[in-house]
């Protein structure tokens, strides 16, 4: 695959963050299982960029990549740049928390269930923002287990600020709190409390909302919308809910088996949908307002990642695989600026004949000479019917 | 083709064949984790050597375990007759270790398996039902505990008796409340998993449950708590022979034979230290065999 | 048994409370805080119908549907399945009942046992009820895998080594198995990814035409209860406030939870932009349920005076018909006149303010 740089012909100005050719696998017993493999992307000052996939496409472990916290992966990439600047995972690490902070999907496991929401948000604007107060390990050990932070510190009298920025009533007092008395929409507000007390330019959201109802989601990603217009902070939203990310969401890529098969502007993605399996999703999806008998499901599952198919991931389970499919995916442009495919439909020389993909005789000469599978052994692939094993 | 997978292609894993109600695939797993894993190796050698010894002492033991030979008093130093040496009252330290070896793998295994299965069935009872019945059994396994285990034990023997079966009872009934405690832990949690309320609602009953759904998940740790209080049952009743309170005092046990030992620790060291050898290799022999059985029933494990 | 009329399952009034767990000293010494899960629920399921039930988390719908399984003993009221009562079924006749209803659960990992290979897990209902045993069941486990979709040579595996959605095919095949009558669907698909979301749904509707199945579907996700459900019952706090055939629930919802809920929805088209958020905070607690109407305290179109006294009864929408299957609504609403209603609701205020604008211009 040849690593190309991101956003080609765009006109828009330098991202804040860029990412270029990010690769992340994980050693197991089983051998490397990879699951990020070689995404590229970048997102604006006071974007809302969408991350969307299945559970396993990798849409997680790409955040964590990121952030330097893929904990036993081996992770490569050609260039993170943040703020055009070229960072190494361990300097990754130095502005996670600060610059970069992230809101994790399950608030009650990702919060201290013995410390005070209070204390939790109050730490982080210690380690992160110059209030003068000592961060020392003995001065912390004292704050957390015998006198808590003073009320009239900085650090705390921010916490409590924060908290209110959130939207929660009573701060004063729910900064008292510990996470158990918080209800969980609450408590997706105090990470979201806990992520902002770094000043962060750019907060990556796992998941926020998932374990939420949908009256208390509406309220997180409405809080989410006000932090980008109020302080112009860049939000990389991973989620797995289309709906959501129509809503939300500035633009968006689509993951699959840990590729991105597309991205687009959020309404462009909706209203044109170009790879197959962006229209499978969006086909899917039951709607309030359809009076559809049987639902339109993608057959099959997601590839085995020990026996990922060579090509494009997602042919065993598409209607338009093709020849072509077995072959290293490539990037190409689709309707307008900013909409990428990464899917051989769209390549120049296929032409659609009668509904069937048709591959232009001087084609297979510029594909390096390797040789492409005839028609009749796709018959094996594309088997539609039954999620078997 | 071996008469091993013969007996394999036969049983072929169809659901629910068992071998000695074992689950076949869990003895296949047994096996590929001997095979495999060193630990488990050594671990299963050492059981099934120093069972099959113990087992088999009457033919293999070189001589009578107390028969004295009187000329052996001035030298009891290891020689060709008796390669361990003999003790104080020139009885070949070998034999007696062979024979030892029957009451304390007997003795250890037998109690542990007794506070094993009462002690399980109470945190399984406890811990599936709740409510009032959880408070009596485990008020009653609070209560075992607060005594020390060697008090228990030294009334028990004192009350009914020296004796094979008493002092295994007495060791045993050390371990109820220990297995009473794992167990209730584990049954809670598992009573958290919807597998048990699906299996209600096919039609399961409160028992079926118990021993189908929820005893074999709680089995990994209580298998590794056996292991541990096997080798702890040795030492418990090498304690009570060492205080003269063990099986019989004539009856070479390793407890016995230590204790035995100890006036001549400075003249002939082995005859202590080497019952002493005895059991530190027994302990680590069950300890990794025991990982290995967890190994083997931990389904989820990810297969090679 | 059943003619067309009489309904397959009905239940009326039913309760189920939980006491809150505590230790020994204070279940001898202290009055017991009681959870109201499912307070005063009466709905009824007609044969090859579906039954969704909606609400927020906590709003004991889970409760609800284990009850109506049997698998809670109902604190009071009377449960009906096929014209018996099984509201206090023990023993034989318990497990006899167990042969008609049966349950699909949320968590297709964690309802099925981990140390069991799943054609046992799939063959054991069969076994307990003595369908089948021997050469006769393991035929029968593969009809039913090939049933639900699965390559009948993997009941050997573990339910680990399957994907979400093949384990709620196999979770669905376990509950196939004594072809039972109803199925209770506890959150069937909400575990699972969008494209396996469709594959199950699609499933479970081909079964039910198969095997005349009956569902109580109980889910979160409103499109998703829309799509599979013939009536709903919504949920609020342990009480049904609206139920009724689908598309009067949706097409015409009058209860203003119901209201907010499907204004709550995000959805894959239509307008884009953000939701208005019309319900604030969160469900009140179910141990200390607020008085008069439960959903007062967080209502939008609130009525002082009325909503915190008195407890609207289930009545039925425009005097249409009273009985069960037709549309009903639980709120004082009902008692005013609708256009007293209009100039106060929030949900009515975009039509109100459009109108007013659009006049005040084509007048100039």
């Amino acid at each position: 695959m040849t690593p190309r740089t991101p956003t080609q012909g765009s006109t828009r100005e330098e991202p804040l963050l860029e990412v270029e050719n990010l690769r992340t696998s994980f050693p197991t017993d089983r051998g490397d299982v990879t699951a990020v493999d070689g995404i590229s992307f970048g997102v604006d000052t006071g974007e809302i960029f969408g991350i969307v996939g299945e559970s396993g496409s990798g849409k997680s472990v790409t955040a964590l990549s990121i952030l330097g916290l893929a904990a036993d992966g081996e992770v490569e990439a050609d260039a993170i740049r943040f703020r055009g600047e070229e960072l190494s995972t361990r300097e990754m690490s130095a502005v996670r928390g600060g610059e970069i902070s992230m809101i994790f999907q399950d608030p009650m496991s990702s919060l201290n269930p013995v410390m005070t929401v209070g204390e939790q948000i109050a730490e982080v604007v210690r380690h992160h923002g110059e209030v003068g107060e000592s961060t020392g390990i003995l001065s912390e050990l004292r704050r957390k287990y015998v006198t808590g932070t003073s009320d009239s510190s900085r650090s705390w009298q921010r916490a409590v600020e924060l908290l209110d920025t959130v939207g929660i009533p009573d701060p004063e007092q729910r900064a008292n709190e510990y996470p158990h008395q918080l209800s969980g929409g609450m408590k997706q507000r105090v990470m979201i409390a806990q992520a902002l007390a770094g000043d962060p330019s750019l907060i990556i959201a796992d998941e926020p909302t998932t374990a939420l109802d949908v009256t208390i989601e509406a309220q997180i990603l409405n809080e989410l919308f006000e932090l980008r217009d109020e302080f112009g902070v860049s939000i990389v939203l991973i989620t797995h809910d289309l709906a959501v990310v129509r809503e939300t969401c500035d633009r968006v890529a689509v993951m699959y088996a840990g590729e991105l098969m597309e991205t687009a502007r959020t309404e462009t993605l909706f209203d044109e949908p170009t790879h197959p399996y962006t229209k499978g999703l969006l086909r899917s999806i039951p709607r309030v307002d359809d009076d559809r008998e049987w639902l339109n499901a993608i057959d099959g599952t997601v590839p085995d990642p020990f026996n990922r198919p060579s090509g494009c991931p997602f042919r065993d389970r598409c209607d338009a695989a093709f020849e072509l499919c077995s072959e290293p995916l490539d990037r190409y442009d689709a309707t307008g600026t900013d909409h990428e495919v990464r899917c051989h439909l769209q390549h120049d020389a296929v032409d659609i004949d009668d509904g069937e993909p048709v591959v232009e005789g001087s084609l297979h000469s510029r594909l390096d000479g390797t040789e492409t599978e005839p028609l009749d052994e796709r018959s094996g692939v594309v088997e539609p019917g039954g999620e078997r094993q | 083709m071996s008469v091993a997978d013969r007996v394999r292609e036969r049983l072929a894993t169809e659901e629910g064949s068992r071998v000695l109600g074992i689950r076949s695939d869990l003895l296949d797993r047994l096996v590929k984790t001997i095979r495999l894993d060193l630990r488990a190796k050594i671990g299963f050698t050492i059981v099934v050597l120093f069972g099959l010894s113990a087992v088999f002492a009457p033919m293999l033991a070189p001589h009578d375990p107390m028969a004295q030979a009187f000329g052996m008093l001035q030298s009891p130093n290891p020689s060709s007759a008796n390669p361990l040496g003999t003790d104080s009252f020139g009885r070949d330290l070998l034999s007696r270790l062979m024979y030892g070896a029957r009451i304390s793998l007997a003795v250890g295994l037998g109690a542990v398996t007794f506070g094993a299965l009462v002690g399980i069935l109470i945190g399984l009872f406890a811990g599936y039902y709740g409510g009032w019945l959880d408070d009596l059994l485990m008020r009653a396994v609070d209560v075992m505990w607060a005594f020390p285990w060697l008090l228990i034990a030294i009334i028990l023997v004192a009350i009914f008796g020296q004796g094979f079966w008493n002092v295994m009872f007495a060791v045993g009934f050390a371990y109820i409340d220990d297995f009473a405690r794992l167990a209730r832990g584990e049954v809670l949690s598992v009573r958290e998993e919807e597998y048990t309320l699906a299996a209600e609602s096919i039609g399961l009953s409160d028992t079926e449950i118990i021993f189908e759904e929820v005893f074999p998940n709680t089995v990994a740790p209580l298998i590794v708590q056996f292991t541990v209080f096997t080798a702890r049952a040795i030492l418990a009743e090498s304690t009570l022979s060492f205080l003269g309170l063990g099986v019989k005092p004539t009856t070479p046990t390793w407890g016995a034979l230590l204790g035995q030992g100890r006036g001549f620790i400075t003249q002939a060291w082995w005859i202590s230290i080497i019952p002493g050898i005895a059991i530190m290799i027994t302990v680590l022999g069950i300890n990794l065999f025991g990982d290995a059985l967890r190994d083997a029933f931990d389904v989820k494990e990810t297969e090679t | 048994m059943t003619d067309g009329s009489d309904p397959l399952l009905v239940a009326e009034d039913v309760k189920k409370h939980f006491t809150v767990e505590q230790g020994m000293l204070d279940r001898l010494f202290s009055d017991s805080e009681v959870v109201h899960a499912v307070d005063g629920v009466s709905l009824e399921v007609a044969t090859e119908e579906t039954l969704g039930v909606v609400g927020e988390s906590g709003c004991g719908k889970s409760t609800l549907g284990r009850t109506l399984a049997r698998l809670h003993d109902p604190t009071e009221g009377v449960i009906r399945f096929d014209g018996e009562d099984i509201s206090s079924l023990s023993g034989a006749r318990l497990k006899e009942l167990r042969k008609d209803v049966q349950m699909i659960f949320q968590d297709p990992l964690s309802s099925l046992n981990p140390r069991k290979a799943v054609g046992e897990i799939v063959g054991k209902p069969l076994e307990v009820h003595d369908i089948a045993t021997g050469e006769e069941k393991t035929a029968r486990v593969r009809e039913l895998f090939e049933e639900v979709g699965l390559n009948p040579d993997t009941r050997h595996r573990y339910p680990h080594e399957f994907s979400g959605g093949q384990r709620q095919r196999i979770g669905i095949a376990r509950a196939l198995a004594v072809e039972p009558k109803l199925i209770i669907a506890d959150e069937p698909v909400s575990a699972l990814d969008v494209s396996v979301q469709a594959q199950i749904i699609n499933l479970m509707k081909r079964l039910q035409a198969e095997y005349q199945l009956s569902y109580v579907f109980i889910a979160h996700d409103l499109s998703v209860v829309k799509h599979v459900s013939d009536r709903v019952a919504v949920m609020y706090l342990g009480e049904v406030v609206e139920t009724g055939p689908t598309d009067d629930i949706f097409e015409r919802p009058e209860h203003p939870y119901t209201r907010s809920l499907l204004h709550a929805i995000p959805s894959v088209e239509g307008e884009t932009g953000r939701r208005e958020i019309l319900l604030e905070g969160n469900p009140p607690s179910p141990i200390d349920p607020p008085t008069g109407c439960r959903f007062h305290t967080r209502c939008p179109e609130y009525i002082d005076g009325e909503c915190a006294k008195v407890d609207p009864e289930l009545t039925a929408v425009d005097g249409a018909d009273t009985s069960a299957p037709a549309h009903r609504v639980a709120c004082h609403w009902l008692e005013h006149d609708s256009s007293e209603r209009a100039a106060q609701s929030p949900f009515d205020r975009d039509e109100r303010g459009d109108g007013a604008v659009d006049t005040g211009l084509t007048d100039d």
